[in-house]
């Protein structure tokens, strides 16, 4: 517990983890129910962006305070939003091309983990130490074995 | 358009899920600690729907079927809600100091896991050795990647010297 006091982006991690593995059931569900790819994932962002606003609102009534928008905010807004467009659609057109399901789910995953760490280190001078590249080995075989 | 982007190799549309996903999350990581998650999530999720809504739109005019059903819909909304607890959690993650490489790391290892135990309890799907060798392997990965304690460090100013505890 004196851990988490510590560091407690884990919690964080852990509904990170719940929101996408509802996510991930409920789609894995619904490509059997003959939708259309593109528009289930038109569904799907006009969803999570009408639950934004749902709570923008409520933290608005709760706050009673003016909401400051930044102008890095619209900049953010539009890099995450084209990159999650990016993201959904090229996901939507492999499942069209016919993608081996055992090897692209491993390749996309390994993938993010290896950019996302790559990129931590070389451009956010983030530090690893010797136990935790270890554990990121073992991460990444465990996503390749739980996806082929 | 529509022919062309459907002749292309599976394996280019995976690289752009890996450069686009890493570019979620490190954005994600420089977002300025006091912009509200929720905007930002609306408006991301917006700007994301709008242009998918116009590929539909391109693909329904380029006389391919569109089709729904209203259980569909009722999935895709549930999967939308999801993405909105991840999202906005994900933010969270990063403002209380998770570094890039493993919050990632560990949300992709941790995701795989409960997909393979989710589908096996709810979906009937297979469940084989090499499944259970992944999940023991991811699980002591996440474990590995976790942070170690910080160590208290007391310092002794008349003779400044250090001395850890």
């Amino acid at each position: 517990m004196k851990l988490l006091g510590q560091h407690n982006w884990i919690i964080h991690t852990c509904f990170v983890v719940l929101g996408y593995t509802a996510a991930f059931t409920a789609m894995k569900i619904g490509m059997g129910h003959e939708t259309t790819p593109f528009l289930y994932a038109c569904i799907m962002s006009a969803s999570t962006c009408a639950a934004h606003l749902v709570s923008v609102v409520i933290f608005k009534i709760k706050s009673r305070s003016a909401l400051t928008i930044q102008s890095s905010c619209f900049i953010a807004a539009l890099l995450i939003g084209v990159a999650l467009f990016l993201n959904n659609a090229a996901s939507v057109l492999m499942f069209f091309a016919d993608a081996p399901i055992s090897l692209a789910m491993p390749i996309s995953n390994t993938g993010i983990v290896v950019a996302s760490v790559i990129v931590g280190v070389f451009f956010l001078r983030e530090r690893m130490t010797r136990k935790q590249i270890f554990g990121l080995g073992l991460s990444v075989l465990g996503i390749v074995l739980l996806n082929v | 358009m529509f022919e062309y982007l459907f002749s292309l190799h599976w394996l280019i549309f995976c690289t752009m899920v890996v450069v686009a996903s890493s570019a979620y999350g490190f954005i994600m990581r420089l977002v300025h600690p006091k912009t509200n998650s929720f905007v930002l999530g609306a408006m991301f999720a917006a700007i994301s729907g709008l242009c998918l809504g116009l590929l539909t739109f391109f693909y329904g005019a380029a006389g391919y079927d569109i089709e729904y059903s209203k259980a569909g819909i009722l999935l895709a909304v549930t999967s939308g809600l999801g993405f909105y607890i991840a999202d906005f959690q994900t933010l969270a993650m990063f403002r209380a100091g998770a570094p890039l490489g493993l919050g990632i790391s560990a949300i992709r290892a941790s995701v795989s896991c409960t997909g393979v135990i989710v589908g096996f309890l709810m979906l009937h799907e297979s469940f084989d050795l090499l499944k259970f060798i992944g999940i023991v392997s991811a699980s002591t990965g996440i474990f590995y990647l976790m942070p170690e304690k910080e160590k208290k460090v007391e310092i002794d100013y008349d003779d400044n010297q250090t001395r850890q505890l």
